[in-house]
C-alpha cells in the first residue's frame, strides 16, 4: 500500500520532463510528450493534470493524499536535478523537480535483490550432490567429492570449500534449489546467457529486454538513480530495458577527474551539452552525472566492513563490498547485479580434496564472499535476498580431461533474511543413465530439469519483490506454484 | 573458454602478473595541476589544421543517439572515422588531398604505406612479433614467457596510436574479435604474439579461407579452446563448437551432431610446448567420415587429418551462412548496428564471387550508398575514444627501454592501458571467446560514459609517459588573435569533424573568455582571445570537446 501525492503526479510520468533552465527563464515549464508523437511545453500545473489523467486519477484540485491503487507506476527515470549541485558539482540551475517517486514507504517492505551470475556454466553437481549415490561415484570417478563433504541433511552433501556458508545453512538463511535451470536446449554460453537473462522463453525472440529490466519497468522505487546497479564495466543483460541503469566498477573510483577548481565547470558543460543533444546519449549522460553527484558522500568516506567481515581478494569480493555499502547507505538500491566468472571447466576441474584445485578455489571465493556479505550487512540482511544463476549446468559424467562439458540442470542458491532455507528444494530426478536428459550414452547427459528456474524467479518476484506483474516480467511462463523458499 | 568473466574484466590469475600490473602508474593526479603555457600556433600549423576541417557546405544529418542535435555529413571525415582506429583532422587532410578512392586503395594495400615511425617504436618490443618458439625459448623462458601477452596488448595499442596503416589495424581488430583468443589468459599468454603476427596480421587483408585455417590450427587457439586435450577416444568439444558458432556458420546454422563431427575432425591438432609450435599427432586423430552442415569428407586415414581439416575449413569458409555472417559483422563494424539487408546480400555475393578475398568486400562496402548515408550511426568503443584523443594531439613516441619493457611490459603505455582496462576494452583481452561486442547497446553504460569523460582529462594533460603531445594550440591551429567563439568552433570542428551546436559553442566561448561556462561572454564579437586565456582555458575546452556527444560517434 502506497500513497500518491497528487500534486506531484507529474514527477512520476517519464513522458514529462523539465525544460532545462540554465537561464532561469523557463524554470517552471515542462516538455510534455503527447500521443501520438508530438511535444508541447506546458506549465507545471498543466503537466500535473496531464499526468493525473494518464494515471486515471481524478484531479480534485487539492493536496489531499488518497490511497493509490496501483503501487506500481512507471519506471523511475532520473531527471535533471538540483541534487547534483547539492552534492558538489555546482548549481545546475533549476529548482528541484525532485526525481524521487512520490510514494511514501508503505508497510510492505521489499527485499533488495542481489543477482549473482556465475559466468561460464557453474557445475552445480560439484557444489551440492547426493551422498552415497553409486551413479554419482560412477559418473565422476576422479572429480566427484569422495570425502569431506559437508552434510546438508536429506541425503545431500556440499563441497568442502563451501564451508563458509555452513552457518547460513544452519540458520536457515540459505536454500538450494536443485535440478533447476533454463530449459532452452542451447549448449552455447552466449545464447544460454542471453536466453537465461531474457527469461522470456526460448522462442520469444522478440523480447529484447532482461527480466530485471522488466521488473524495474513494472515497479516503482523511492529513488530512481540507484534503483538498479551492475557492479562491473557494463550493465548486465538481465537489466536491459528502455532506460539506462547504473554500472560502475567501484564506488570509490566513480568520479569526474578534474582539477578541483574547474570540476564544477566541467560538470556543468557536460550537463549542458548532453542535455542539448538529448536522445539515448543525453539520458545516459544524465544518469551518469546524477550518480556521480549522489555517490559523493560514499566516495569521500573510507569503508570498513562491519562485524569483522572479511571479503576475499578480487573483483567479486570488492563488488559485494560495494553492494553492501550501497545497501547500508539507504540510497534506494533495489537490484544489484554482479558477475563471477571462470566456471567453464572443460578440463582440470580438480579434486575436492585439493583446496587449490580450480573448482575448489573458485567455489571458496563464492562462499567466502557471500558469507562476508551477510556478516557485513548485519541487521540489514533481514531484507536482502541473494540469488545465484548460471547459463547452464554441466554434464553429469566427467570427460577424459578431468572436466565436465556443457549440460543443463543445475543448482541455484537463494540466500537472505527471509529465506526458509536449510533444505534442498526441487524434485530430484536421479543420476542413473536412464534419468539423464539428452543422454549420449553412459553418464554423458545432463541433470534433468524438474524445476524451471523461472519458478524460483516468480516466487522471488511475488514474495520478496512484491511485484504483481509476474506475467510481464516472465512472459510465456506460468508458474506451477511456489516452492516455499521464503518464510 | 577460460579466464574469469569478472565484473571489471579481470582475467589475471597469475599473482606475479597482478603485482606487476598494480605497480604501474595509474591515472590519478587529480589535485592541482600546473597549466601549461600554450604557445599559439604558427602559420604553418594553422594551415595544416585548416586543411582537415570538414566541408562547410556539407549537409546535416540526424543520428540515432541524439534528438537535439544534427551531425555534419562530410564524406571524408565519415570515411576516416570508420576506417581509422583514431581519425583526426590531419588524417582527413590526407584523404582530401588524395581523394577518397585513391586513399582507400592505398589503405587496402598496406605494404605500400611507409610506417617507419611506428616500426621504430615496436622494435623495442620484439617479443610481440616473434614466433612463439623464439619468444619463449630464446627471448624469454618458460617462467617468464607469459609476459609476451601484455607486450602484445601494448604493441597493439601503439600501432593503433601511431601506424599509418589505418585500415589494416582496424581489420586486425576485427579479426581478433571474430577469431578471439584472450591474450592474458593462462592458456594463450605464451602464444598470442605468434597468433597476432602469423595468423591474424599476415592474413588480415587476404582470403578468409586462409585465415581460418591458420587460426584454427594455431597453438594459441588449440590451447585456448582445449583442442590440445581432445583425442579420438576423449574428444573435447570446446573448439569444435566455437568453430561453428563463433568462427564460421553462426547460431542456428548447425546442429549438435555437427559439433560432434567438427570435434572429431579436429582431434590430433595440439600445441606442442617442447617446440612451442602447433603440431598434429595422427595417433590421436579420429578416422572416418565426417559431415558438418552438409559438408562431408571421408577422412580415411589418420595421416590425412590435416588435409581433411583443410578441406572442411575451406568449405566452411565458402559456406553461404559463413559469408553472410562475416559480411554482417563487417557491416556492423563499418556501417551501422542494424545494417540494411540489401547491403549484406551484395557483400555476401562479392565475398563468394572472390573466393573469400576480403579486399573486394571492403571496397564494395566503403563505396556503397549504405555506407555513404551512415554518418553518426556508430557509437565509439573506449579504444576508439582514447586512440582518437591521443592521435589528435599529434603524439611523438618516447623511446622505449627494451630491457625494462622486457622485464615489466605493463609499464609501456601504463597509464593508457590501465584506462582501457578500466573501461573494459583493453586490446585483445575480452575474457570469453566471442570477442568484444561492437554495437552501441553493449557500450552505452554509465561506467563507459564516465570513462570517456575521464580519458579526455588524462590525454589533454598528457598523463601517459609513452608519448609527448603537441600543445593544443599547435595541434588544432589555434592563435591568440582568433575570437573565443572562433576558437570554440575550431576545437569542436578539428576534433570531431562536426560543426557543433549553439549550446556547446556558447558554453565553450564563455568558458574560454571568463573561465566559467555561466560567466560573461566576450564584450564584442571581434574581441581576440589573447595568449593568456588560451593558456588558462584551452586545455579544458579541448577536454569538453573530447567529452562531448559529438566525439562519441564513430
Amino acid at each position: 500500500m502506497s500513497i500518491l501525492d497528487r500534486s506531484a503526479a507529474y514527477t512520476l510520468d517519464e513522458r514529462i520532463v523539465p525544460m532545462h533552465a540554465h537561464s532561469g527563464r523557463d524554470r517552471d515549464d515542462f516538455l510534455c510528450a503527447l500521443e501520438p508523437g508530438g511535444h508541447r511545453v506546458v506549465s507545471r500545473a498543466e503537466a500535473n493534470r496531464i499526468a493525473l489523467s494518464r494515471f486515471g486519477i481524478p484531479d480534485v484540485g487539492g493536496g489531499e493524499p488518497e490511497p493509490e491503487a496501483a503501487a506500481y507506476g512507471p519506471a523511475g527515470v532520473p531527471r535533471r536535478t538540483l541534487l547534483r549541485g547539492v552534492a558538489g558539482l555546482g548549481l545546475m540551475g533549476t529548482p528541484s523537480v525532485a526525481p524521487r517517486m512520490a510514494f511514501a514507504a508503505g508497510p510492505e517492505i521489499r527485499d533488495v535483490l542481489v543477482c549473482i551470475f556465475l559466468r561460464g556454466g557453474f557445475d552445480g553437481l560439484s557444489a551440492v550432490f547426493p551422498l552415497d549415490d553409486a551413479n554419482y561415484r560412477a559418473a565422476r570417478p576422479t572429480i566427484g567429492v569422495a570425502s569431506g563433504a559437508l552434510p546438508l541433511g536429506g541425503g545431500w552433501g556440499a563441497h568442502p570449500q563451501l564451508s563458509a556458508l555452513q552457518p547460513l545453512w544452519a540458520a536457515g538463511e540459505l536454500a538450494v534449489v536443485h535440478a533447476t535451470g533454463n530449459t532452452d536446449p542451447t549448449r552455447s554460453h552466449f545464447a544460454g546467457m542471453w536466453s537465461t537473462e531474457r527469461a522470456a522463453g526460448a522462442t520469444a525472440v522478440t523480447v529484447q529486454s532482461g527480466w530485471l529490466g522488466r521488473h524495474l519497468a513494472t515497479s516503482s522505487g523511492p529513488e530512481p538513480t540507484f534503483r538498479a546497479i551492475t557492479v562491473g564495466t557494463k550493465a548486465v543483460a538481465s537489466l536491459s530495458t528502455t532506460f539506462p541503469t547504473l554500472a560502475f566498477s567501484s564506488i570509490s573510483e566513480f568520479d569526474i577527474w578534474a582539477w578541483e577548481g574547474v570540476r564544477p565547470h566541467i560538470a556543468r558543460m557536460l550537463d549542458a551539452t548532453y542535455d542539448r543533444a538529448g536522445g539515448s546519449a543525453g539520458a545516459l549522460a544524465n544518469t551518469t552525472l546524477d550518480a556521480v553527484a549522489r555517490l559523493a558522500d560514499l566516495r569521500g568516506t573510507p569503508y570498513v566492513p562491519a562485524n569483522g567481515a572479511s571479503y576475499p581478494d578480487g573483483p567479486f569480493g570488492d563488488g559485494l563490498q560495494d553492494i553492501a555499502r550501497m545497501i547500508k547507505s539507504g540510497k534506494g538500491l533495489e537490484v544489484a547485479c554482479l558477475d563471477i566468472g571462470d566456471w567453464d571447466m572443460h578440463a582440470g576441474l580438480g579434486s575436492s580434496g585439493d583446496p587449490n584445485s580450480w573448482f575448489s578455489w573458485k567455489v571458496r571465493e563464492l562462499a567466502q564472499g557471500l558469507a562476508a556479505f551477510r556478516t557485513d550487512l548485519g541487521s540489514s540482511w533481514s531484507n536482502v535476498c541473494v540469488i545465484t544463476m548460471s547459463e547452464f549446468g554441466r554434464r553429469v559424467g566427467e570427460n577424459a580431461s578431468g572436466g565436465v562439458d556443457h549440460g543443463h540442470g543445475n543448482a541455484i542458491f537463494v540466500l537472505g533474511g527471509q529465506v526458509a532455507g536449510g533444505r534442498v528444494f526441487g524434485s530430484w530426478p536421479g543420476l542413473s543413465p536412464g534419468d539423464l536428459d539428452l543422454n549420449e550414452g553412459g553418464y554423458n547427459g545432463d541433470v534433468t530439469i524438474t524445476t524451471d528456474y523461472r519458478t524460483v524467479l516468480a516466487e522471488l518476484l511475488t514474495d520478496r519483490l512484491k511485484n504483481p506483474a509476474v506475467g510481464t516480467v516472465l512472459p510465456n511462463f506460468t508458474s506451477p506454484g511456489p516452492l516455499g523458499i521464503f518464510r | 573458454m577460460h579466464g574469469a568473466l569478472g565484473p571489471s574484466g579481470e582475467i589475471l590469475t597469475n599473482p606475479q602478473a597482478r603485482a606487476l600490473r598494480d605497480a604501474v602508474r595509474r591515472p590519478g593526479p587529480r589535485g592541482q595541476q600546473p597549466r601549461r603555457r600554450q604557445q599559439p600556433a604558427d602559420a604553418a600549423e594553422v594551415a595544416a589544421a585548416e586543411a582537415g576541417l570538414p566541408d562547410p557546405t556539407a549537409r546535416a544529418v540526424a543520428s540515432p543517439f541524439f534528438t537535439g542535435v544534427t551531425l555534419t555529413a562530410d564524406p571524408d571525415w565519415h570515411l576516416a572515422r570508420r576506417i581509422s582506429p583514431g581519425p583526426t583532422a590531419a588524417l582527413v587532410s590526407e584523404i582530401k588531398a588524395q581523394g577518397r578512392a585513391a586513399w582507400l586503395s592505398k589503405q587496402l594495400a598496406p605494404a605500400s604505406i611507409s610506417d617507419s615511425a611506428c616500426n621504430a617504436v615496436l622494435a623495442s618490443l620484439p617479443a610481440a612479433s616473434m614466433t612463439a618458439s623464439q619468444a619463449v625459448l630464446s627471448y624469454y623462458t618458460y617462467d617468464t614467457g607469459w609476459k609476451i601477452a601484455p607486450t602484445v596488448v601494448r604493441a597493439t595499442l601503439i600501432r593503433r596510436m601511431l601506424s599509418n596503416r589505418h585500415l589494416l589495424e582496424s581489420m586486425v581488430e576485427f579479426w581478433h574479435d571474430l577469431l578471439h583468443v584472450t591474450a592474458e589468459s593462462d592458456k594463450a599468454a605464451y602464444w598470442i604474439g605468434d597468433y597476432d603476427t602469423f595468423a591474424i596480421r599476415r592474413n588480415a587483408l587476404g582470403k578468409f579461407a586462409t585465415l581460418l585455417y591458420a587460426a584454427t590450427t594455431h597453438p594459441a587457439m588449440l590451447d585456448y579452446l582445449d583442442n590440445s586435450l581432445s583425442t579420438k577416444d576423449a574428444p573435447n568439444e570446446n573448439l569444435g563448437r566455437e568453430l561453428l558458432e563463433l568462427h564460421t556458420l553462426g547460431v542456428g546454422n548447425f546442429t549438435e551432431d555437427d559439433v560432434k563431427a567438427a570435434t572429431l575432425l579436429l582431434t590430433g591438432f595440439y600445441a606442442d610446448w617442447d617446440t612451442m609450435t602447433g603440431r598434429f599427432d595422427p595417433a590421436n586423430h579420429h578416422v572416418g567420415p565426417v559431415t558438418i552442415a552438409g559438408i562431408t569428407h571421408a577422412n580415411p586415414t589418420a595421416a590425412g587429418g590435416p588435409a581433411a581439416l583443410a578441406y572442411v575449413l575451406g568449405r566452411l569458409a565458402r559456406h553461404r551462412a559463413t559469408a553472410t555472417r562475416l559480411c554482417t559483422r563487417l557491416a556492423v563494424r563499418f556501417v551501422s548496428d542494424t545494417p540494411p539487408a540489401g547491403l549484406i546480400t551484395r557483400l555476401t555475393d562479392v565475398y563468394l564471387a572472390n573466393d573469400t578475398a576480403i579486399v573486394p568486400v571492403l571496397r564494395a562496402l566503403f563505396t556503397s550508398p549504405e555506407f555513404a548515408s551512415a554518418t553518426g550511426k556508430k557509437w565509439r568503443r573506449p579504444s576508439e575514444l582514447l586512440v582518437t584523443m591521443v592521435r589528435s594531439g599529434r603524439p611523438t613516441a618516447k623511446p622505449i627501454n627494451a630491457a625494462a619493457a622486457k622485464e615489466n611490459p605493463y609499464d609501456v603505455l601504463g597509464n593508457d592501458s590501465w584506462l582501457l582496462y578500466s573501461a573494459g576494452h583493453e586490446p585483445l583481452n575480452w575474457p570469453p571467446p566471442d570477442g568484444y561486442p561492437d554495437v552501441a547497446a553493449r557500450w552505452m553504460h554509465t561506467n563507459g560514459m564516465l570513462m570517456a569523460w575521464n580519458m579526455s582529462e588524462s590525454v589533454v594533460e598528457n598523463w601517459d609517459e609513452g608519448y609527448t603531445l603537441l600543445p593544443w594550440t599547435k595541434a588544432l591551429g589555434v592563435t591568440a588573435t582568433m575570437t573565443p567563439r572562433a576558437v570554440a568552433r575550431r576545437v569542436v570542428l578539428a576534433l570531431t569533424g562536426f560543426a557543433g551546436d549553439a549550446t556547446i559553442l556558447d558554453q565553450l566561448t564563455r568558458y574560454l573568455w571568463s573561465g566559467d561556462p555561466a560567466g560573461a561572454a566576450p564584450p564584442s564579437a571581434t574581441s581576440p582571445i589573447g595568449a593568456d586565456r588560451l593558456s588558462w582555458h584551452l586545455d579544458d575546452t579541448v577536454r569538453i570537446a573530447m567529452s562531448s556527444p559529438y566525439f562519441q560517434v564513430r
